[in-house]
């Protein structure tokens, strides 16, 4: 049988077939062949200008094209692949009829040499040039993205976008012109914007090869000039041949008219200011490339970009006011972020890493913001031209060194000006699927040097970048963290005395237990309330999206400076103990106090009950007020874990009321209150938990260890 | 037959042209008339194996994937209604690939791994290993194809192959498989290895015969892989669009 031939290699791709081909045939080709658009298939918009596709793969067979993405006067482009390289690229076919000179080829040799030298980041790449199968081609560089004419169809350009492309389209014409070459015919067709949004400029010099062309065969068979008529300098719609680099900046100022304004500059046109919000300084570099006699123009692309920056590097006041919302094209960057303020992160427990955040949300990077977007879909905007402090801050955590090792975890630390007041936020970039310190720090990384850049782009100065040391933020050991063991003694003792059956020197007490349900339970409702009510204070903030609520957010009990005003530098403050707040330090004893009274009934009453139902549950109480107050990882869970028994204690003994059981009438009362003691936390505890997965964090839930 | 390809070469040219494709069929039903779960039935049938290596790249083992494909087609066909999707939008090929993910998570849910909270992914921001405890981060080959990938690649070799048996079943319906098993080749598109004239020889046809066969079983293979698609699509119109995702499937 024939098809041996292809049991084990695609005949056509070369790709090696799978077990399961259908019918030992290469799933691949066969489709793209069903794609391909044929004879029989699917006309194309103007088959007269491009070549059969048959031709044109039977031309280039290292080749697998794709489809056709562009044809016009200067002839066709196709997506293309190289399978070898594996990589995309544009492949350029000069119109057939050229190849009839017979002086073409050499001057094309020529020329596309001199193009395939060109390097740059701002200029499309031209890989590869020649002659194969009757066409005259270049191998370009693909450009993933659209061109200058899709973007502004597809929204309308804002004036400061424009006043970033129009720098990076000089630099690159400069750079050309620096090695003689003209590109003839800038438009915004030729003007690609890639996926990144980084500018790149196509077809270098193609005008010159296909325009000398055809005016040797046929100047005016078709009424068409070569070139773009709206786009070309005067002079050169005159005397083609005499041209200089000042027809480009000609050329480059009427797409600058056109993405400020939307219309091209024909007759007597209105300066761009007035059709748009833009500078009005801008209508003087506008006029000043437009000038009809190119004496007047402007000299070199470099001009060109050294006075746009100068108008975008120091803004005019009214042009701030009257900025209109970007539109959202060409997010240059875009991830998962943390949003805080220096306040929270030192704010409320000293040594809190659930602190370092507020919310998670969404940082973008654009052409003029530093967007934070906020889970309710509100925004904090920084702009970046106002961003006066770029710095990387690091947040220690203590923890017992047994517990952990210390690690430091980065966040950027922005300090922007808006509205006469100076705002620091802190933004915590984070990859999206796993966090670790390292991943995080080199995340956090690269957001500043890209954000770092966005502002020198912006301003043309870099903002001042703080030494990193002065950003840090350690947690603060705390004695409470070294009392804490020491006062898990008197549970211990308490334990003891009950088992040793010693009776108890205080005698009965019947208040006790009355008196520690109510306060137990007080505590209790008060930290539960704090914890919930910092936190929907918080982002309440932030769902309404006012920046002023942002960042004066903080929680009652902290000490610090309004945020309003100038921050302080948080390595000044360094040597200052963050306060524990007063209602914090009240509960938490609280708590110790009614766990110790709890366990002092127990003892009081050991021998009248069976070992009974406030002795364990006191404990648990106490523990979680130790826990409340030495706040480190270990002992949070301890509480939690004391809670947990707490609780089932309580149900189990609700149960018990419930149905009446063992329990004697007398103690009726008194068990009631106990199992509203257990029931308040029963509540209230998972409550909170579920609320937020900032609660789990919050008692370290959320890190296994 | 060719005034009709002539007007419109993206609409299903298969057997009943004007008939509503499969999946429209489901749409329109919203799964739910005995007529929509006869074609949900053939389409799933049809395209068992995506699924199948979509839940292998998931790291399951070969039997246990085998069982769950089996398990998800079966509680898929037993559902009533298609719950979400919307007519008019939403491809079959997406509808599936949401639906496997689905019944995924929920066996996950089931097997015991999630736990008070578990679906949720917990950021821990202090330090150490994060959440990659969690069931959702278990990741058998980091450097393999992703799943969804894999799942978009087997569907098109699917449906290739389909269409391709399909264009088998006619010839040899028509007597002619030995002249199927010939041309073949020249579905690939055109290359020099084989020549017309050779097969011409084997087949005992003029060049110029075997010319026009090999046309008429490229058109006859486009009309086939066409109405193929036609069938996972909402509407018409999308066929074309499908074709190239396809094809960048395939090629990536």
């Amino acid at each position: 049988m024939k098809t041996e031939k292809i049991a084990n290699r695609c005949p056509k791709c070369q790709a090696p077939l799978p077990a399961d081909a259908p019918q030992g045939l290469c799933a691949k080709c066969l489709l793209a062949a069903v794609a391909t658009p044929t004879e029989a298939g699917q006309p194309q918009g103007n088959p007269s200008a491009a070549p059969p596709l048959e031709a044109v793969i039977a031309a280039f067979p290292q080749l697998e094209i794709i489809e056709l993405i562009g044809h016009g006067g200067m002839g066709v482009v196709y997506k293309a692949r190289q399978p070898r390289l594996d990589r995309f690229v544009a492949l350029k076919l000069l119109p057939q009829s050229l190849a009839a000179e017979a002086a073409f080829a050499e001057r094309f040799n020529r020329e596309a040499r001199v193009l395939a030298r060109l390097n740059h980041p701002n200029i499309v790449t031209v890989y590869d040039f020649g002659q194969s199968g009757g066409f005259f081609y270049l191998l370009m560089e693909f450009v993933d993205g659209v061109n200058l004419r899709q973007a502004m169809q597809a929204a309308r350009f804002s004036p400061q976008q424009a006043l970033v492309l129009v720098p990076k389209i000089c630099e690159a014409l400069q750079f050309a012109h620096d090695d003689g070459i003209l590109h003839r015919d800038i438009k915004p067709e030729n003007i690609l914007l890639d996926s990144r949004g980084r500018v790149k400029i196509a077809d270098f010099g193609i005008a010159k090869l296909v325009g000398e062309a055809k005016e040797n065969v046929t100047l005016t068979a078709d009424g068409v000039v070569v070139g773009t008529p709206h786009y070309m300098a005067p002079e050169q719609l005159e005397h083609p041949q005499d041209v200089d680099q000042r027809a480009d900046i000609y050329s480059l100022g009427v797409v600058f008219y056109e993405m400020l304004t939307g219309e091209l500059p024909i007759g007597r046109f209105a300066p761009p200011s007035q059709k748009s919000a833009v500078d009005p300084r801008v209508d003087e570099v506008v006029f000043h490339a437009l000038e009809k006699e190119r004496e007047k123009r402007y000299h070199s692309a470099r001009e060109v970009k050294t006075s746009v920056e100068a108008i975008t590097s120091h803004p005019a006041p009214s042009a701030a006011a009257t900025q209109p919302v970007p539109a959202e094209v060409l997010p240059a960057r875009r991830g998962s972020c943390y949003f805080s303020t220096p306040k929270r992160m030192r704010s409320c427990f000293p040594g809190q890493q659930a602190r370092i955040f507020q919310c998670k949300g969404e940082l973008r990077l654009e052409l003029e913001n530093l967007t934070f977007i906020s889970p309710w879909q509100t925004r904090v905007v920084i702009p970046l031209k106002e961003i006066r402090d770029l710095s990387i801050g690091q947040f220690q955590i203590w923890t017992a060194p047994w517990v952990m090792k210390h690690e430091r975890i980065y966040f950027l630390s922005i300090t922007f000006g808006t509205g006469g007041r100076q705002r620091t936020v802190h933004l915590t970039p984070v990859p999206s699927a796993v966090s670790s310190p390292v991943l995080i720090n080199a995340q956090v990384t690269e957001w500043f040097e890209a954000v770092r850049k966005a502002v020198v782009a912006i301003t043309g100065a870099s903002p001042r970048v703080s030494e990193p040391a002065a950003a840090t933020i350690r947690a603060q050991r705390s004695w409470r963290r070294r009392a804490g063991p020491l006062l898990l003694l008197a549970p211990l003792a308490a334990w003891l005395v009950g088992v040793m059956n010693i009776r108890s020197p205080f005698g009965p007490a019947p208040a006790a237990p009355w008196l520690s349900a109510l306060l137990l339970t007080l505590p209790y409702g008060l930290a539960l309330g704090w914890f919930s009510f910092s936190f929907l204070k918080a982002n309440q903030a932030l769902k309404s999206g006012n920046l002023d609520a942002v960042t004066s957010d903080e929680p009652p009990g902290y000490s610090g400076d309004s945020i309003g005003a100038d921050v302080p530098v948080p390595g000044e403050s360094q040597a200052k103990k963050p306060k524990l707040p007063f209602w914090w330090t009240v509960s938490a004893w609280a708590f110790v106090a009614l766990g110790l009274l709890a366990l002092v009934d127990t003892l009081t009453g050991l021998y009248s009950r069976p070992i009974n139902q406030t002795f364990y549950p006191g404990i648990a109480q106490l523990f979680a007020g130790i826990a409340l107050l030495t706040l480190s990882r270990r002992w949070r869970l301890v509480a939690l874990v004391a809670l947990a028994l707490s609780v089932a204690a309580g149900a189990f003994i609700s149960i018990m009321i419930a149905l009446n059981l063992s329990i004697p009438a007398a103690e009726m009362p008194r068990s009631a209150a106990t199992a509203a003691v257990f029931l308040a936390p029963a509540l209230g505890w998972p409550c909170y938990l579920l609320m937020s997965a900032k609660g789990k964090a919050l008692f370290g839930l959320a890190k296994p260890k | 037959m060719t005034t009709n390809n002539t007007t419109d070469s993206s609409s299903p040219v298969s057997s009943g042209q004007f008939a509503p494709t499969r999946w429209t069929q489901v749409l329109q039903a919203r799964g739910e008339s005995a007529e929509a779960r006869a074609a949900l039935g053939e389409l799933c049938a049809a395209y068992w194996q995506p699924v199948f290596c979509f839940i292998r790249r998931e790291g399951r083992e070969e039997e246990t994937a085998r069982d769950l494909t089996q398990e998800f087609f079966t509680r898929l066909l037993a559902r009533h209604g298609l719950g979400t999707v919307e007519p008019g939008h939403g491809r079959f090929r997406s509808f599936l690939l949401g639906a496997v993910k689905h019944f995924l998570a929920d066996e996950r849910d089931r097997a015991g791994a999630a736990k008070r909270g578990g679906r949720q992914t917990i950021l821990s921001i202090e330090a150490g290993g994060g959440a990659n405890t969690t069931a959702e981060l278990q990741i058998p080959d980091p450097a393999g194809p992703p799943p969804d990938a894999v799942f978009d690649r087997q569907w098109a070799q699917t449906l290739v192959a389909r269409a391709l048996d399909l264009l088998a079943a006619e010839f040899a319906a028509a007597a002619k498989p030995e002249q199927f098993e010939t041309l073949k080749p020249w579905l690939l598109g055109k290359f020099d290895l084989l020549s017309q004239a050779d097969a011409a020889r084997r087949l005992g046809l003029t060049e110029g015969a075997v010319k026009v066969a090999i046309h008429r079983l490229r058109k006859r293979f486009r009309e086939l892989i066409k109405a193929e698609i036609a069938h996972t699509v909402p509407e018409p119109a999308q066929v074309n669009e499908e074709l190239r995702y396809l094809v960048e499937v395939l090629s990536s």
